[in-house]
């Protein structure tokens, strides 16, 4: 998340705004589509005038302001968390949410190819499973997100290179899936080769 | 091989620094640092894993747009802020609701385009991105 936000803040005078006002009028528009109170309606153009009719009968604003940066608040990162990736349903969640218990799972795969953001998969070629939710993950504590898969016996056994959070998994094979979707993130590192046994893999996504 | 790239999204090469050096968008990666990510892989994985080269991640990363040789590519268009007032699909839809609300108020007919418009209530913005495999 990290969230990087440019806000900008574009400026018309009430000139510039009666210079619209005076072409709609001329062209007989008394109302333009806008944000009334919650919702978007039909508002006089002598109450307000949009930004769209500004910038397209007047042109590109007069003034404007470009300020980078913020602070991403816990409350609201605990709420996109809550509307995203978590297993029991409370208060303000879905119940169909993308990372819910029964849609999560964790993939681990032999690649090490560098992680990059256009990614949508773990990319080894082969040697990839996806593995199901324990019962109870993902769980929420404060900002960070816990995912938890057991990998058994046969399953992944190869080198664990990377590793990922699906919302997804097709291809069935065994009790796992063998291609993910919609990927969260994706690591690569040296986890050591799993032979046989079992391996429990937990990830713990905290977001600031 | 060129000795320098540069990163059109945001690239972490592995077991450099430790955990990975994080590369943003518009940086440049020098292929040392590609090689070095990779001969640190075959060392922490062992020499019974194949490890992919440089020369084939680098490959496989300008394929699927992630790293270009030329220096003045565009960023991936995922991280290119768009433009205030920008049209979204939110906003169109917004404005044929409203639209759709005026006709029928004036007793007039909805006009198919814009009645199909109004009448959208979920859209799939599945991600248009490519992960590619080794």
């Amino acid at each position: 998340m990290n969230g990087t936000t440019v806000w900008i803040c574009e400026k018309w005078s009430e000139e510039a705004c009666d210079f619209a006002r005076k072409k709609l009028d001329r062209r007989g528009v008394t109302h333009l589509p806008g944000a009334v109170l919650d919702r978007v309606g039909l508002i006089p153009i002598k109450q307000a005038i949009s930004s769209a009719a500004l910038r397209a009968l007047v042109g590109p604003p007069e003034e404007c302001a470009e300020i980078v940066g913020n602070l991403l608040l816990n409350e609201g990162i605990q709420r996109m968390m809550d509307m995203t990736m978590i297993a029991t349903v409370t208060t303000n969640q879905t119940a169909s949410n993308p990372w819910s218990n029964a849609n999560s799972y964790l993939g681990v795969g032999d690649s090490n190819t560098a992680e990059a953001a256009t990614q949508t998969e773990l990319q080894a070629s082969t040697n990839k499973f996806y593995k199901a939710m324990n019962a109870t993950y993902p769980s929420r504590s404060n900002q960070t997100s816990s995912f938890q898969s057991d990998f058994t016996g046969t399953e992944a056994n190869y080198a664990w290179a990377e590793w990922s959070v699906a919302a997804g998994a097709t291809t069935a094979s065994g009790a796992g899936f063998t291609t993910g979707t919609t990927n969260l993130q994706r690591k690569v590192a040296a986890l050591g080769t799993k032979a046989s046994g079992t391996w429990t893999l937990t990830a713990q996504v905290t977001f600031s | 091989m060129a000795d320098e790239y540069k990163a059109l999204t945001y690239i972490n090469l592995p077991f450099l620094d430790g955990d990975g050096r994080l590369y943003r968008p518009g940086q440049t990666i020098s292929l040392a640092d590609i090689e070095e990510s990779v001969e640190a892989a075959s060392a922490a994985l062992g020499p019974d894993h194949e490890t992919i080269s440089a020369a084939d991640q680098i490959a496989e990363m300008i394929q699927y747009g992630t790293l270009s040789e030329d220096m003045d590519a565009p960023l991936n268009a995922a991280h290119l802020p768009p433009q205030p007032g920008s049209q979204s699909i939110e906003t169109l839809i917004a404005e044929a609701k409203a639209l759709a609300a005026d006709y029928e108020s004036r007793g007039e007919p909805v006009p198919p385009e814009v009645a199909a418009l109004a009448e959208a209530t979920a859209v799939d913005a599945s991600d248009a991105g490519t992960g590619g495999t080794t």
